[in-house]
């Protein structure tokens, strides 16, 4: 009914068995991304925020699987899906990239049959042609002489060129939607700067779907349209960028921002958060952050919804913080 | 690069030396060959002119000094059973026993890789269970045991293959193997399965903690994320990451397997190096067993010093350290 | 300060053995080769009260009783339940004196390559250096070779006999006793209060004795059993081949090789049934050793 919404996911919830019973990495997730749009997914290492783009591309490990909730792309339901299925899914209308260039490209294969076998694995292409929508995916991706890098080997190349390889790879078959988990963490600063650039040029040109998966509220800031923020599986704020950047109301987010080393005033110390993540198989029965939390009260016990504060602003607290004055 | 070489060289040229003089002086300490060479009811006189004949009545530095001198030139003595130079013999044995221990260096690989790598891509299914009980087993069962059972089975109740001997060989290329003739082929299979089996638990192993290794990397889970199929993931991205060590190990292993031999070509009399070497034991043939001794020697250190040098191509760290040490 | 670290390590090494004991109490895997091994163990030690004859005894031994097939009675009525050899020796009395003769061999020659290997990997261990890289290097050499051919050359130049094979076993084996306990040895070394041990000049034997030793002692026992088995088999392949334990003093593999001439005339038995000993004795001790390694040490199990 509306065309817009691409990718539409209710209550997903992705579990992980242990010995201490299973382990919710996704806890009950709602998330909506409409073409072209850009979202931002923010949280700290083990907010479940990765297992969140793998469980979309139908990639969770064993023994590791989703257990509930619903998945649905252009309209179509995803979340039964047999492996065939899934693998003419994935690299074609949804593609990952994934956060390290330095282990994404097998080390013992040319760049060029890695990408051109992403081509061929979905469409019926003779290899010149493919060879040809590679070069031209290269250019876009700001790789120059694309024909003698195609001979290459990715030890041949930088950090940075490495994951434009990848990001190239990923353009190769026009996909919908890309998943960008920390795409660039391990790249250094003017590299990520200039990867970031050219990801939201694409982004516009060619009208396709984002989600940026970091750690990074502020690379997050620089790029996407929306922003959720995620913590021990849950979302608990999801909104506009920069409404979400200019009043945060859950006193997470806050914290985040304020361990911004651009947010801190000169002089003074970057502010943390207390404490650390709460284990996943055994977290508080409430919200799970009230045990960091310095609002807490005894009505955090119970867990709060997501809803909304304002038209484009969700959050998932008893008491959100008031807008900033 | 090449100093590494030249000094890899040298050791090993030392070490054979040291085996040689180990060998010899050990072998001079026990037993009487002429005990055997001679009618035990001759005279005295004509014992004294076999030793003499031999040169055994001469100080063991001038027996050794001769050896070695006579080994350098090519010239390891006369076999005392066949009155034969004993290095004619074992290059007139040699090549069955090459052609039995290549036969099973392929079978081994070829039932190996595959079950590992099943084992490796399913590590919790009843398949993985079966074979890696099976390769327990296989480690377990003395293989000269198993050879009698296949003789029971194949040739004593089923009568479809024959119990011994190389059967017919034909000369190809320049090369006389059974591998050319029916007969010989049927003659070489219980003998080449058999020295196999020791070799396939070892390959599934290997195969298996390799491929558990390449599927957690990031590169194959990119591969998936581009869609490929399991069977272009296996062949395109697992197949070459897990062979070169397994060729390595292998490469290393192929003295063990003509080690071996000796106890495959005494179950089924294939007329090879090691059943030279075990009937020149059990009849003292002096010459034959100091032979055969340098001769394996000579193989493990001349397989050791290519693997190595291999090693050092490809790793620079190894090549560096070498250097340092 | 070192005393205290020592104590605390040795407590925490009394209760890793209690939980070793907890845990191969729990699975069933283990507990099943376990008590098979104890079963296979006992058998060999009280093969002259169990077995039905005495196959050394030759005035009992007829050759009349030759090639019995399995189940037949023999001249005085005993049943030969797994049939009789061709010198009428009951197959099942032989197994399990044979059983004796192997698990003789392998444990005696494990024990004197745990001896030969204790001293060897703890004198590498303790002094270093160039000690250190020697010894090692012989080690390096002698496992580049394979054990049955060193056996073997053993064998060919020391002659047939029960000691003979002991002493080879024990040739073959020590290096791998010897690497592994200096691979132990070294990681207590790299401790602090190795370097404290050295400085209050406690005598030499009493730093290997109390602290370079005790850390090994979980991995050799591992070691030794999966040794073992080996040693079995290996000595099984050398009788075998007529060059270990002469039949006069049969072990199992001198029995199978014993029945290699009865094959071609359908006269299974004489091989099979020994034969099927020695693969339950040695998957036994191979299926143990392996689930022991996993609890001792979890991170080598694969």
């Amino acid at each position: 009914m509306n065309q817009l919404k691409l990718l539409s996911i209710q209550g997903l919830r992705t579990e992980f068995p242990t010995p201490d019973g299973p382990l919710a990495a996704v806890n009950g997730v709602d998330l909506e991304v409409t073409r072209g749009d850009v979202l931002g997914i923010v949280g700290e290492s083990g907010s479940g925020k990765t297992v969140l783009g793998l469980s979309i591309m139908g990639l969770v490990d064993r023994p590791g699987r989703v257990t509930a909730g619903r998945i649905a792309f252009g309209g179509t339901e995803i979340t039964n899906y047999s492996e065939a299925q899934w693998q003419g899914l994935r690299g074609n209308r949804i593609a990952m990239i994934f956060q390290d260039p330095t282990t994404s490209l097998n080390p013992v294969q040319r760049i060029g049959v890695q990408m051109i076998e992403a081509i061929q694995a979905h469409r019926d292409v003779s290899t010149d042609a493919a060879r040809q929508i590679v070069r031209e995916a290269m250019v876009r991706v700001g790789i120059n002489s694309p024909d003698e890098r195609l001979e290459a080997y990715p030890h041949q190349f930088s950090g940075g060129m490495r994951q434009r390889v990848v990001i190239a790879t990923a353009l190769l078959n026009e996909p919908d939607l890309i998943i960008a988990d920390e795409p660039t963490t391990a790249l250094d600063v003017t590299v990520q700067a200039q990867i970031l650039r050219d990801m939201r040029r694409l982004c516009r040109d060619t009208g396709m779907a984002l989600i940026w998966v970091s750690h990074d509220l502020g690379v997050v800031a620089q790029i996407a349209h929306r922003v959720a923020v995620m913590y021990a599986g849950r979302i608990v704020e999801q909104g506009a960028t920069e409404v979400m950047l200019k009043s945060p109301s859950h006193p997470y987010t806050a914290g985040l921002m304020a361990s911004m080393p651009a947010n801190a005033p000169r002089g003074q110390r970057l502010v943390s958060i207390p404490g650390g993540l709460p284990q996943l198989s055994n977290l508080p029965k409430g919200c799970s952050f009230a045990p960091r939390c310095a609002h807490a009260t005894t009505a955090c016990d119970v867990l709060p919804e997501l809803s909304p504060t304002s038209p484009d602003h969700a959050v998932r607290c008893v008491s959100p913080l008031q807008e900033r004055s | 690069m090449l100093a590494f070489i030249l000094r890899r060289v040298m050791q090993s040229v030392v070490v054979l030396f040291v085996m040689s003089l180990v060998v010899f002086s050990m072998i001079n300490l026990v037993g009487d060959p002429v005990d055997m060479l001679v009618n035990p009811e001759s005279l005295p006189e004509e014992i004294d002119r076999v030793r003499r004949d031999f040169g055994l009545d001469q100080p063991a530095y001038v027996q050794y000094w001769k050896f070695l001198t006579g080994a350098l030139a090519g010239d390891l003595g006369n076999s005392f059973i066949f009155g034969r130079p004993a290095l004619a013999l074992m290059v007139e044995r040699f090549p069955a026993t090459l052609e039995l221990a290549t036969s099973a260096l392929i079978i081994a690989i070829t039932v190996g890789l595959p079950l590992g790598i099943y084992a490796g891509l399913r590590p919790n299914g009843w398949g993985t269970r079966i074979i890696m009980g099976g390769s327990v087993l296989g480690i377990s069962v003395p293989t000269f045991w198993l050879g009698l059972m296949m003789i029971i089975v194949f040739s004593v109740i089923l009568g479809w293959l024959p119990v011994s001997g190389r059967g017919e060989t034909a000369v190809f290329l320049g090369i006389e193997s059974s591998l050319f003739t029916l007969d010989g082929l049927k003659h070489l299979i219980l003998p080449a399965t058999n020295l196999a089996l020791f070799k396939i638990a070892m390959v599934i192993r290997l195969t298996r903690a390799g491929t558990e290794e390449v599927m957690a990397q990031d590169y194959i889970k990119f591969a998936r994320a581009k869609g490929l199929s399991s069977k272009r993931i296996v062949r395109a991205h697992l197949l070459p990451n897990i062979l070169i060590p397994i060729i390595t190990v292998l490469g290393i292993e192929f003295g063990t397997l003509i080690a071996f031999a000796t106890v495959t070509e005494s179950i089924f009399a294939w007329p090879g190096l090691g059943k030279l070497v075990i009937d020149a034991i059990v009849n003292l043939d002096r010459p034959i067993v100091v032979a055969y001794l340098l001769f394996v020697v000579a193989l493990f250190l001349v397989l050791n010093l290519v693997v190595d040098i291999i090693y050092a191509v490809l790793d620079p760290r190894v090549r560096l350290q070498g250097e340092g040490g | 300060m070192s005393n205290l670290k020592a104590i605390s390590a040795l407590r925490l090494r009394n209760e890793g053995i209690f939980k070793t004991m907890q845990a191969v109490l729990s699975k069933p895997t283990t507990l099943i080769s376990g008590f098979l091994l104890i079963l296979i163990v006992a058998s060999a030690i009280f093969a002259p009260l169990i077995a039905p004859t005495n196959p050394y005894d030759l005035s009992t031994v007829s050759i009349m009783d030759g090639r019995l097939a399995p189940g037949e009675e023999m001249f005085d009525g005993t049943i030969a339940w797994l049939g009789t050899d061709g010198a009428g020796r009951d197959v099942l009395s032989s197994i399990l004196y044979g059983l004796r003769t192997s698990l003789t061999v392998a444990i005696s020659s494990a024990l004197i390559a745990l001896a030969i290997g204790l001293s060897v990997g703890l004198t590498s261990a303790f002094y270093g250096g160039r000690i250190d890289a020697f010894l090692m290097r012989v080690v390096d050499i002698q496992l580049s070779f394979p054990a049955i051919l060193v056996a073997l050359v053993l064998l060919a130049l020391l002659g047939k006999g029960i000691d003979k094979v002991i002493i080879a076993l024990a040739i073959v084996q020590w290096a791998l006793y010897a690497r592994t306990v200096r691979a132990a040895a070294m990681v207590e070394r790299r401790k602090e209060y190795f370097e404290a041990a050295t400085c209050l000049e406690l005598s030499n034997a009493r730093i290997i004795w109390k602290h370079l030793l005790p850390n090994s002692v979980s991995s050799l026992i591992v070691l030794a059993t999966l040794q073992t088995a080996h040693s079995i088999s290996i000595e099984a392949t050398l009788s075998f081949l007529g060059v270990g334990v002469p039949i006069t003093e049969p072990s199992l593999g001198s029995l199978i090789s014993n029945g290699f001439d009865y094959i071609l005339s359908g006269a299974y038995w004489i091989t099979f049934f020994p034969g099927i000993m020695l693969l339950a004795t040695v998957a036994a001790i191979n299926i143990f050793g392996d689930q022991l390694r996993a609890i001792i040490n979890p991170r080598l199990s694969k």
